[in-house]
């Protein structure tokens, strides 16, 4: 009896002692998200996805914070951070109830940022008010629609093909040119027991990115993948059908890594870090590999970057590259020229495009030649050489150009290419199907 | 007297046959149990292993790695860059306050529905069996709706009351049906003894349900400890979150640091092991009792 009563005592006290914290908190809160104005004390909320503040653009993109934190000490700046897929999840529930922080992380990408758009959650941005910041022409195209600005970009995005230059060396083989080569060389390391190409396959969103280069290689041009969707070519187009062949010859002749298809991002590449595979098709982001103390010195050194190979009818400057994440301010902020007036300051040449380039975190969607130091990986100075043989550009990569049901089915199709589930030919009629539904759902 | 002589003799000898047969019976037993017993450790084992590792190394050929050097420096990051600390305190409270709640709530609940006469006891008691059936995620935005409009987003209270809730339909379920085993005549006998509602519910039915107690407090502490999807929708300040927010803070865009990551998880599983070093007794008297019912 006397027991039972104590934890009941115990159970309301601590209660009772939890309503007076959350008044406490919510009373705080009030008493800061009051109005902007000179010198007035305003609070910021900063939803990003990435959660690491410490290493990599996180941790980049944390020092600029606190670096304007520092200079403007009436703006506090509230960082929340999660993951890409709770944050996609989170970022629907604010949406819904009109209650979206004021600076958020976007995609310049339709599946992303278009419904955002559609419901007059993003707040419209003064293209001029970037204008000085170097930014690459083409860079802004993903973050507007009608003309409108809704977004800034902060990364160029380019999928390179990255290779161990001591796997090649030692056995006598030249980094592969034509497609053909890739799959000569391939079969060369299965031969010597070497996993060729690592990529992960689980994840599925590199395989139609991947695509995109095999269709151009085959046709010269990024244009029928966009056309298609668009409802102005077909997926069912012969082009179309050879590429996915194509890809389904390199599954077959063991191009890929064992356990490709079940192989998450961070086995694909741990298992080329590790120089178990001689290859890792990967975006530019990768660069820092040349320095990831985790893997071992002899791959440090010898790991080496190229374009992906071409055909006779591409240049190898015919480059997969997108401006994809970036930031955007969310229309219902009640401080909105503060949230601009942040941007504006992230984006100066000293500060995101220099850190994020000088830490090797990424590649920034502004010029940044001002800022090669002369000591960057060997890695690095390859990576901008092959940024500068761009001779044509992908634009944003198809899966993320429709509707996010869209992405889901172009993703598995490509999964259920590679196991034989369906033929090349049904690959392109399901493709097309999905991409009708897509226009249909868009209208 | 010879017959005696003659007959204990005899029982020694086939004892100790007995004693013999039965040692080599249990010394497979043992080894039974032994390979039992490690593949149950197996995998905290193998959590501790890989908490030692640097992010480099994962994803090997091997299923166990020695880790040459053992990085301990996981476990520092996980106290600094991880926060485990002030989130463990926030898991402990959040944890045990929604525990506590649902063992009281459920006993009430349980003892209304098993014991008391009343109209539409059995609909009532179906509608809350029903709560077994709603998936978290269809929740998440009517919730958030609704704590954002009485201001309670960000709070305690924001993860106590939906786990509460969550956990009673089950714990209603196990605890109804273990009360139903109690024999009616011992409340009969308190009533005798001049007890009121109360004390019959806390001195003699709370102390026979105890095991049935014990074993929803260790799946609904299982449960709340580990819940994220609910806390990263009801949660963004950093004096809110609770310990799996620890293991995000080491994920970065495209790779991460799972040293510390499992670092984090195996400073996650220990209070589990202890709840259950703790309550496996209670739980196992409420498998025993419920067996010789009647």
């Amino acid at each position: 009896m006397k027991k039972s009563f104590l934890l009941l005592i115990f159970a309301f006290i601590v209660s009772i002692s939890l309503v007076a914290c959350s008044e406490d908190s919510s009373s705080k809160g009030e008493s800061n998200s009051g109005g902007s104005g000179d010198g007035e004390q305003v609070t910021l909320s900063f939803f990003t996805a990435l959660p690491d503040r410490e290493t990599g653009m996180g941790g980049v993109e944390q020092q600029i914070i606190d670096a304007y934190m520092e200079e403007n000490p009436n703006v506090k700046i509230e960082v929340e951070a999660l993951q890409d897929e709770p944050y996609k999840d989170k970022i629907k529930i604010y949406s819904s109830t009109n209650k979206l922080p004021d600076i958020i992380q976007a995609w310049g990408q339709s599946s992303f940022i278009a419904p955002l758009i559609d419901n007059g959650l993003l707040h419209e941005l003064d293209a001029a008010d970037f204008e000085d910041k170097g930014f690459i022409e083409g860079s802004f195209d993903g973050f507007s629609k009608d003309g409108k600005l809704y977004g800034v970009p902060k990364n160029t995005d380019f999928l390179p093909l990255f290779y161990n230059k001591r796997l090649f060396e030692e056995n006598g083989l030249e980094p592969p040119k034509t497609e053909k080569d890739l799959i000569e060389v391939s079969k060369k390391f299965r031969e010597l027991g070497i996993n060729p190409v690592a990529i992960n396959g689980m994840d599925g969103w590199t395989f139609p990115m991947w695509f995109d280069y095999t269709l151009q290689r085959e046709t010269g041009s990024f244009d029928l993948m966009d056309d298609a969707l668009a409802g102005d070519a077909s997926y069912t187009d012969p082009a179309v059908i050879d590429a996915a062949e194509k890809m389904k010859k390199m599954v077959d002749e063991g191009v890929f890594a064992d356990g490709y298809l079940t192989a998450d991002y961070g086995t694909a590449r741990n298992l080329f870090g590790q120089e178990k595979a001689a290859m890792y098709l990967m975006g530019a982001w990768e660069m820092g590999l040349a320095t990831d103390e985790n893997f071992p010195e002899s791959f440090r050194e010898n790991v080496g970057v190229i374009n992906y190979p071409v055909s006779d009818k591409a240049e190898a400057g015919d480059l997969v590259i997108y401006q994809g994440g970036g930031y955007a301010v969310s229309e219902n902020s009640e401080h909105k020229e503060e949230a601009v007036k942040f941007l504006q300051y992230f984006f100066e040449p000293d500060n995101w495009p220099k850190l994020v380039w000088q830490s090797g975190a990424g590649m920034p969607a502004q010029n940044f030649e001002d800022y090669l130091t002369g000591e960057e990986s060997q890695l690095q100075k390859e990576m901008v050489d092959i940024f500068n043989s761009v001779t044509s550009a992908s634009g944003t990569p198809i899966l993320d150009d429709s509707t996010p049901e869209f992405k889901e089915t172009i993703m598995t199709l490509h999964q259920e290419l590679f196991t034989g589930e369906i033929t090349p030919k049904e690959f392109g009629e399901e493709l097309d199907a999905a991409a009708k539904k897509a226009r249909e759902a868009s209208e | 007297m010879e017959k005696q002589l003659n007959t204990t003799p005899n029982i020694s000898v086939i004892r100790k046959k007995e004693k013999k047969s039965l040692s080599l019976g249990k010394i497979i037993l043992y080894i039974f149990m032994a390979i039992v017993g490690f593949l149950q450790l197996f995998p905290l084992l193998w959590l501790f292993d890989y908490s030692l590792l640097n992010s480099g190394e994962f994803f090997g050929d091997a299923i166990l790695q020695i880790p040459s050097p053992p990085e301990w420096e996981t476990y520092i990051s996980a106290f600094t860059q991880g926060n485990v600390l002030p989130y463990f305190f926030n898991s402990v409270l959040v944890t045990f306050v929604s525990v506590a709640l649902t063992a009281f709530v459920s006993i009430l609940l349980a003892y209304a529905f098993t014991r008391m006469k009343w109209r539409f006891s059995a609909l009532f008691l179906n509608i809350i069996l029903l709560g077994m059936m709603i998936p978290i995620h269809a929740t998440l935005l009517p919730n958030f709706i609704i704590f954002n409009e009485v201001g309670m987003l960000n709070s305690y209270w924001a993860l106590i009351l939906p786990y509460t809730a969550f956990n009673i339909p089950i714990s209603m379920f196990i605890v109804t049906g273990f009360m139903e085993t109690i024999p009616r005549s011992i409340e009969e006998a308190a009533v005798m003894d001049g007890a009121g509602i109360w004390r019959i519910l806390f001195k003699v039915i709370f102390p026979i349900t105890k095991p049935a107690i014990a074993t929803i407090s260790v799946v609904n502490f299982i449960n709340c400890w580990n819940e994220f999807i609910m806390a990263y929708t009801f949660i963004t300040e950093d004096t809110f979150k609770t310990l799996p927010f620890s293991i995000i803070q080491f994920v970065g865009q495209y790779s991460s640091n799972y040293g510390a990551q499992f670092a984090v998880m195996s400073l996650i599983a220990i209070p589990s092991i202890i709840m259950y070093l703790f309550f496996t007794d209670e739980i196992n008297k409420g498998l025993m009792a419920g067996s010789i019912k009647g």
